[in-house]
């Protein structure tokens, strides 16, 4: 199999597994392919050639490490927005997203260290993120009563764009930082 | 300041530390050297004005009045005594700035979160395709012996049914006339070698029997009972279940 037929397989293969990704495992097996660099080759050549044609309205996006998405170009959103079949989605909210935050920073996190940060109930938070699937149970805490733990999960990294957990911005964390965060000039 | 406090409402804040946080950065000063004395009054009075609005404040609001409260009550009382606590009133006010900060860390990358999102909701993708694969026509299926498909097993059975309503033979009604599968699976034995048949279908199997209902259940049990001991094989063929004996010499 040539390469140029290689590229074709992983291409329909992306449109076929269309926004639940494919993962590099899938396309080396259906590539036949014995090693991750081969696999990895295929698909950031097509990348490539998306990005650089500008006669073509798709996108390959790679998320949660090492899976990719076939997507529309982003920069023709507004055109697609005047379909009839558009759906709103509701954005997250300030609340939520404080919350997602702060689990995908410290997770796996109880409830309860959550709400201490924020210094605000979050049950109602918790069920919508759970519902939409950003977050997930990570076990139980060996603290007493045994509460659950969270984490975010790999829907929340393809909603955020994210590849993995370290692309998000660090976080300040020495004191002396701390002391001039809200230093102001 | 007050005049632009009454403006904010408590719904642009997700919570306590929130509202305290943009109080702070109102005054313009590092967080280390904010008077907690004169932010709980900033705070105390925002509170005041809100609740004579909106009743159903949120509780944790006044509970960090009751701990600002705390701290400045504290603060306020003779030098001589404080000594005492003083250790817990700086604890008290150490504990606050250690929250505020923890949790302005996670307020200053919220807007990284919320660009993000901008540009996910930028994206469009098609759900996963189910691939469609063609398999063999089920009639074509060639059936192992003793495979038998129990939908028209149950159709022959329903439709033997309905004949016995339409001889008008009573099929609820109990008699005290036993019947065992064993001794129907020894008269069809029978019948089939007697006859020297060896195909026949099942419905015709069932018409040499008397139509009752509990005939009926005990003869489809004795038709089981012989294809699992294989003395006969039953198997689909087109729209019929077919019985095939197996031990003609016996």
């Amino acid at each position: 199999m040539d390469f140029d037929k290689k590229m074709a397989i992983a291409e329909g293969l992306l449109f076929v597994n269309g926004d639940e990704g494919t993962s590099l495992e899938d396309l080396k097996f259906i590539l036949e392919l014995e090693n991750d660099d081969d696999v990895e080759k295929v698909i950031e050549d097509l990348i490539a050639k998306y990005e650089k044609d500008k006669s073509s309205g798709l996108d390959i996006q790679k998320f949660a490490k090492s899976k990719y998405r076939m997507t529309t170009k982003k920069q023709n959103a507004d055109f697609y927005a005047r379909l009839t079949n558009v759906k709103t989605e509701t954005k997250l909210s300030t609340a939520s997203i404080e919350t997602l935050s702060i689990i995908a920073y410290k997770g796996p996190i109880t409830k309860a260290a959550v709400e201490t940060i924020r210094g605000v109930g979050c049950d109602a938070i918790f069920y919508k993120l759970k519902l939409r699937n950003l977050i997930t149970d990570a076990g139980k805490s060996e603290e007493v009563g045994k509460p659950t733990l969270y984490k975010v999960t790999e829907d929340f990294l393809k909603y955020f764009n994210l590849n993995s957990l370290d692309d998000l911005p660090k976080l300040q964390d020495s004191f002396e930082q701390d002391k001039d965060i809200f230093g102001r000039e | 300041m007050k005049e632009r406090w009454r403006e904010v409402q408590l719904d642009n804040f997700t919570g306590p530390l929130d509202l305290l946080l943009h109080m702070i950065k109102e005054k313009q000063v590092s967080i280390m050297e904010v008077n907690l004395i004169d932010l709980s009054n900033q705070y105390l009075d925002y509170i005041k004005q809100v609740v004579e609005d909106d009743i159903e404040i949120a509780s944790e609001y006044l509970v960090m009045a009751t701990t600002l409260l705390e701290i400045k009550s504290r603060t306020l009382i003779p030098k001589e005594e404080v000594e005492i606590d003083s250790n817990y009133e700086a604890e008290q006010r150490e504990e606050l700035l250690t929250r505020l900060i923890e949790y302005h860390k996670i307020k200053e990358v919220t807007e990284f979160f919320k660009i993000q999102q901008l540009e996910g909701l930028k994206v469009y993708s098609k759900p996963k395709t189910v691939i469609k694969i063609t398999k063999v026509d089920d009639d074509k299926l060639p059936l192992a012996p003793n495979t038998i498909d129990i939908d028209k097993f149950s159709k022959i059975f329903l439709k033997a049914i309905e004949k016995a309503k339409f001889n008008n033979i009573e099929t609820n009604i109990l008699t005290t006339e036993e019947v065992s599968p064993e001794e129907i699976a020894k008269d069809i034995k029978e019948f089939l070698s007697l006859r020297k048949i060896e195909i026949i279908k099942l419905e015709e199997l069932i018409q040499q029997k008397d139509y009752s209902l509990r005939m009926l259940v005990a003869t489809f049990l004795a038709v089981l009972e012989l294809a699992s001991k294989k003395f006969i094989s039953v198997y689909q063929e087109n729209d019929d279940v077919m019985v095939k004996y197996l031990e003609k010499g016996e």
